[in-house]
């Protein structure tokens, strides 16, 4: 334990003294004296309820808070009178910029309200009645597998992140929370679809390895953010769209179309927060563009790698002697991919003149 | 009575038919975008539906795509439009091939245009209530332009 409490309440009298004066009805009421703001909120839309936004107001609302947070460093909500004596939390992130973006809020109502339960969504019947080949399921078993894990490292990043940022911070914070419950629940989906094709789960790999390493080692907040928001749910987002429009199966139709929506909520969080981030600090661009680049191209080594490569075509091509002839239409894909990553990093103010995504593709159409 | 499409009277149907259903379209969740319909033919037509929270609001024919503020825009010929809701007719729910996230994808039978890339990740953000939205032409009676 690394903390220990500042009294020792247990052995301390006055604490047991004040307890049997209260169970006599001697209560102590004085917290109820509070200077603090009183405010009505009520919900701007009734069928939608009561929203973050509609509380974002006075000093309760995520509009004061200020670039450097300097004011709270304990579990108070933001807007609690906060007394003499509250510890120290230790948060090291305090800066409001680090992980701002004014999308957050409304992004976790959003996960809120669009929560599918795949347990029961999935039609998994359509599984045990599948109508393609054993090949086209071990190559969607591949990408499921793969699935399975970048899910998992989707949701690492907020919960590495998470607890470090100051309570302030509380809507972001919370969006982080359903990032982590989208997160598992893709990673639980793609791993139960791979298992119930009958083929089993595929085989981990390094180059996958690598990139996931890249992601989750990534040095700061932002630098996380942008390659695994950006990159890395972006590359989940196409990997998704691409079994949805490949596999016939209603299982997999599903899992694509709510797989999707789940991702992409990520990536317009980590746009709106490189946007936030490079308007108060826009120094910062270089060297966020620089890390974005290196996780790049450990993306470059893992849509090169034969296991990968291999795997889209055969879902491409839907069968092991047409998948040669699928070439063309993977490297379509990458070029789509590439273009919507360009896209991306441009309008979150990191694009690059030296993306090693972009060359890869390049060379490859060419 | 069969409903003309293209025509803004069909996209009207599809709203009151969405509003008429809350439970299923609640079950989906908020679904907040503004979204064109493009429909290419002799002579093309553009539709802006805004959706907000759990209803299309708005439905209105366009003269240019700079007259609403559009996340995305599906554009795609009048054949294909007809081929895609034929093909809901048949179930309820379009055959693989003829999805929007089929069609959308890469072979560009359908294109998803957008200035941002916000806008396009909207589209899949909201796609299956979109999807939901479009699939309630199969109760109807389309007279095709």
């Amino acid at each position: 334990m690394a903390y220990y409490a500042r009294d020792d309440f247990f052995n301390n009298p006055e604490i047991l003294a004040r307890s049997v004066e209260i169970l006599k009805g001697n209560l102590t009421l004085d917290w109820r004296d509070l200077d603090i703001e009183r405010v009505k909120c009520r919900p701007s839309n009734a069928r939608r309820g009561l929203t973050f936004a509609d509380t974002n107001v006075g000093s309760y609302g995520w509009d004061q808070i200020p670039e450097k947070i300097r004011h709270n460093y304990s579990m108070a909500p933001r807007g609690a009178v906060q007394p003499p004596g509250l510890p120290h939390l230790g948060y090291d992130i305090n800066r409001k910029s680090e992980v701002w973006a004014d999308c957050a809020p409304a992004l976790y109502e959003e996960s809120k309200a669009r929560h599918w339960i795949p347990t029961r969504e999935v039609p998994w019947d359509a599984v045990e009645e599948i109508a393609h080949s054993d090949e086209l399921e071990r190559g969607l078993a591949q990408l499921y597998t793969d699935l399975t894990s970048m899910a998992t490292a989707l949701g690492d990043i907020p919960s590495k992140w998470v607890w470090r940022i100051n309570q302030e911070l509380l809507e972001l914070k919370m969006f982080q929370c359903t990032q982590m419950f989208d997160a598992a629940q893709l990673a639980d989906v793609s791993r139960k679809r791979a298992i119930a094709g009958g083929t089993g789960l595929g085989r981990d790999h390094a180059p996958l390895g690598e990139l996931l390493k890249c992601v989750l080692d990534s040095g700061s907040f932002p630098c996380a953010s942008a390659s695994a928001h950006i990159l890395l749910a972006g590359l989940m987002q196409i990997v998704l769209r691409h079994i949805g429009a490949c596999s016939p199966n209603p299982a997999d139709q599903t899992i694509a179309r709510f797989g999707v929506q789940d991702v992409s909520r990520s990536t317009a969080y980590g746009i709106g927060h490189m946007q936030y981030l490079l308007k108060e600090r826009p120094h910062e661009a270089p060297s966020l563009t620089g890390h974005l680049d290196e996780v790049e191209n450990a993306l470059v080594g893992y849509l090169a790698s034969p296991m990968f490569f291999s795997a889209i075509a055969l879902v491409t091509a839907g069968q092991r002697d047409k998948a040669p002839d699928a070439a063309p239409q993977v490297i379509a894909l990458y070029r789509r991919f590439a273009d919507e990553q360009r896209e991306r990093r441009r309008s979150a103010g990191i694009g690059s003149d030296s993306s090693p995504l972009e060359a890869f593709v390049s060379e490859l159409e060419s | 009575m069969a409903i003309k499409f293209p025509s803004v009277d069909f996209f009207q149907e599809l709203a009151r038919r969405m509003a008429a259903d809350p439970a299923g379209f609640e079950k989906l969740g908020f679904c907040d975008t503004v979204m064109g319909v493009k429909v290419e033919g002799d002579s093309s037509h553009l539709y802006a539906l805004t959706f907000d929270v759990f209803e299309c609001s708005d439905v209105r024919e366009l003269a240019s795509p700079g007259d609403a503020e559009l996340d995305f825009t599906l554009e795609a010929p009048l054949e294909l439009w007809r081929e895609m809701f034929e093909s809901i007719k048949k179930t309820g729910h379009p055959e693989p091939a003829y999805s929007l996230n089929s069609l959308s994808h890469v072979g560009d039978r359908m294109r998803v245009v957008y200035d941002e890339p916000e806008g396009h990740d909207a589209f899949y953000r909201f796609m299956a209530t979109i999807q939901a939205f479009v699939d309630q032409s199969a109760e109807l009676e389309i007279e095709w332009a």
